[in-house]
């Protein structure tokens, strides 16, 4: 019955994602972690809430597996004894400017899909559901993950993202509150906070 | 033993003619390959500390080759000590054996400071030895090297002639014993403790040891001496390493007719890059760097640069790189030959192949991957960062090939602005997009002295309204409250 394609289920069983590092992420994603072989979109107010360091504990354990991390157009450089202070490899890091903005997403795409890369994180100047789907497709091919950054924009919300999760971050006293505006395969709870250790 | 002619024997006939070893012996590259700084008194010391070379205003100031550096300093005060870079040394006179391949194919190294060039058969092609002489002179000036030369039918004798600057030319094997007589024994080519025993058996010109029989200097003083004896009058053959000019790669291929697409083009560059991987196999070599010339119609030409990251020779994946960075180009018009060049010729080493996982061909991967988005995007736009230990928070990282050093746990920010950028006031406070509360610190870092870019600054970590978390300093070198934002904790 179950490897039956004529079979319907409500919640198809999700694979086992990338653990984020924080216990009560864990618990409200459905992945039980960030889902692996797709592409986060991560909106923030502003460059310096902790928006990074989000993502730290996963980068420490791509780098302990020996998986590259790639990241496209920063604002800043990353600061390298931070990096090693977190215990990532420098030698695992690429730091990638484009020149011409729509490089951005090629070079992004371009790295998904290679299994080397664990992680690509871009700051992208526009995005459209075009290549937001080209992303997701080349993620899934190379397993990896993909996180975009982007500045929180006034105004109603764009056009839907073919994408697997969408945060949004707000910064509180030694913390961030992660409001998950799209999970796909169902959001527990809206709303999680999570505090630095 | 010798199969050379021995000393009795008249060699007038020339059934076959002796060769002409021209001697070129440059006696300050050591000191010539270093810039030349502000204090014309110069010295290039060696590892242990001996002064190996000296110019000529050290030499007038009574510095000498030999003595300790601590001796030449005290004689001048503007002596500026140099350290001996040997590898620099070799490259200087390969670079040199590289022009005199102009003048002759037979060209040895004679490290460190001379090349030796067997011109017989160029002779006649030149006009003699004088014509020789001249082209060497034009070939030779813009290295820059002062040189002394000597020729004569055995390389050692042409060398040792050119380590005494005695500047003449020796034919024929014969009339080497009487030419060389006059030499002092100290510029013979042999261990230091050797020359000093020789020396104190009263031998003091080479005469004196062409004398003494060859048995019993062999019983006394070893049998290196005789045979390096022998070597400089050509009575024992001395086979030399030829000197080869570094590989080059350079093939054309002509389009049946002008034509601007892509396809085309690769084409003709797939052919030219398979030429070039037959020829890289050839010589067991590969390259890390092709130069691809698209020739217009209007005697124009576009460059294409094709980069690997290692020396590889792949011709599939080399075609692959040609054609992402052909695809961002945009022609000036219709392309009617290309042209390949390689200069970038090393050893091959395939990569290693491991037994039970495939992380080479996954490392090779990446590394391919980073080589096509080289060609698409361009040169330096991918970096990788290393740490650096340095107190100085903006010296405490750079661009490099991946080190991956650990610095010492401090609290870091993930961003640092490329510039320090100062901080205003409002009511007396500081402001950055909100006034600002200092949250812990002061971390006071000061150094830099040493390197005229001195540093003595207070940081804190601060935060504003927004929560954004930032890194900030006081600069304590300036006299007013002037506050410097310098990082986000990102």
């Amino acid at each position: 019955m179950r490897a039956s394609h004529r079979l319907w289920r409500g919640l198809d069983p999700l694979p086992p994602g990338l653990p984020t590092g924080f216990a009560a992420l864990d618990a409200a994603l459905p992945w039980r972690g960030w889902p692996a072989g797709s592409v986060i979109e991560v909106i923030t107010p502003a460059w310096g809430i902790g928006e990074l360091r989000l993502f730290l504990p996963l980068m420490q354990r791509l780098s302990q597996q020996g998986r590259h991390a790639a990241w496209i157009a920063p604002p800043y450089v990353p600061y390298a004894p931070a990096l090693s202070h977190a215990g990532i490899s420098l030698a695992g890091a690429v730091i990638i400017q484009p020149q011409h903005p729509q490089q951005i997403l090629w070079s992004m795409e371009r790295l998904l899909r290679t299994a080397a890369c664990g992680l690509a994180v871009a700051w992208p100047q526009q995005l459209t559901s075009v290549s937001t789907r080209r992303l997701q497709l080349a993620a899934r091919g190379g397993h990896s993950l993909g996180v975009l950054y982007s500045r929180q924009h006034a105004g109603p919300r764009r056009q839907r993202m073919p994408i697997t999760l969408s945060v949004r971050l707000d910064a509180v006293e030694n913390g961030l509150t992660i409001e998950l505006l799209k999970v796909r395969g169902g959001c527990r709870q809206p709303r999680v906070t999570v505090t630095w250790p | 033993m010798g199969r050379a002619p021995a000393d009795s024997r008249d060699t007038s006939t020339d059934r076959q003619p002796q060769p002409l070893w021209l001697c070129i012996r440059f006696p300050r590259l050591a000191l010539d390959i270093h810039p030349p700084g502000q204090s014309p008194v110069r010295a290039v010391i060696n590892a242990d500390n001996s002064v190996h070379s000296v110019s000529d205003a050290a030499r007038a100031a009574g510095i000498e080759t030999g003595m300790p550096a601590g001796a030449a300093a005290a004689l001048s005060r503007a002596l500026q000590i140099l350290p001996r870079d040997v590898r620099r040394e070799l490259k200087a006179l390969e670079q040199a054996a590289c022009r005199c391949c102009q003048v002759t194919p037979t060209v040895s190294l004679a490290p460190p400071d001379a090349v030796a060039l067997d011109v017989r058969s160029s002779l006649k092609l030149f006009g003699g030895f004088a014509g020789i002489q001249s082209i060497l002179q034009a070939i030779l000036a813009p290295l820059g090297h002062d040189y002394h030369w000597a020729a004569a039918p055995t390389p050692e004798a042409g060398l040792l002639l050119a380590r005494c600057r005695r500047e003449i030319k020796i034919e024929g094997r014969e009339r080497l014993r009487s030419a060389l007589g006059g030499l002092p024994l100290y510029s013979l080519d042999l261990d230091a403790n050797l020359l000093m025993r020789l020396h104190k058996t009263g031998i003091r010109q080479l005469r004196d040891l062409w004398r003494l029989p060859r048995a019993g200097l062999a019983r006394r003083f070893g049998l290196e001496l005789v045979a390096y004896l022998d070597r400089i009058r050509g009575k024992r053959p001395d086979p030399r390493a030829l000197y080869l000019p570094p590989l080059q790669f350079r093939s054309q291929w002509e389009l049946p007719a002008a034509s601007a697409e892509h396809a085309r083009i690769s084409d003709a560059a797939d052919k030219l890059f398979r030429k070039l991987v037959r020829f890289l196999r050839r010589h067991d070599a590969g390259t890390a760097a092709v130069g691809v010339r698209l020739f217009h119609l209007r005697s124009s030409f576009t460059p294409i640069h094709v980069g690997t990251r290692e020396h590889a020779r792949d011709a599939a994946h080399l075609l692959h790189l040609f054609d992402q960075a052909l695809q961002c180009r945009t022609l000036p018009g219709p392309v009617t030959g290309l042209e390949m060049r390689c200069a970038d010729i090393q050893a091959f080493t395939p990569p290693c192949q491991d037994l039970f996982r495939n992380t080479a061909s996954e490392a090779q991967n990446w590394q391919h991957t980073l080589e096509e988005l080289e060609a698409r995007l361009g040169g330096k736009t991918i970096r990788h960062i290393e740490s650096v230990d340095d107190h100085r928070p903006e010296n405490a990282w750079r661009y490099g090939l991946s080190a991956g050093r650990k610095a010492k746990p401090r609290q870091r920010p993930l961003w640092l602005l490329p510039q320090p950028q100062r901080l205003s006031h409002r009511d007396r406070r500081l402001w950055y997009r909100g006034y600002l509360t200092l949250r812990s610190g002061p971390e006071r870092i000061e150094c830099g002295w040493w390197d005229g870019q001195d540093c003595r600054r207070d940081y804190y970590i601060a935060s504003n309204p927004q929560r954004a978390r930032l890194w900030i300093f006081q600069d304590l070198k300036q006299r007013s409250d002037t506050w410097y934002l310098h990082g986000l904790f990102g």
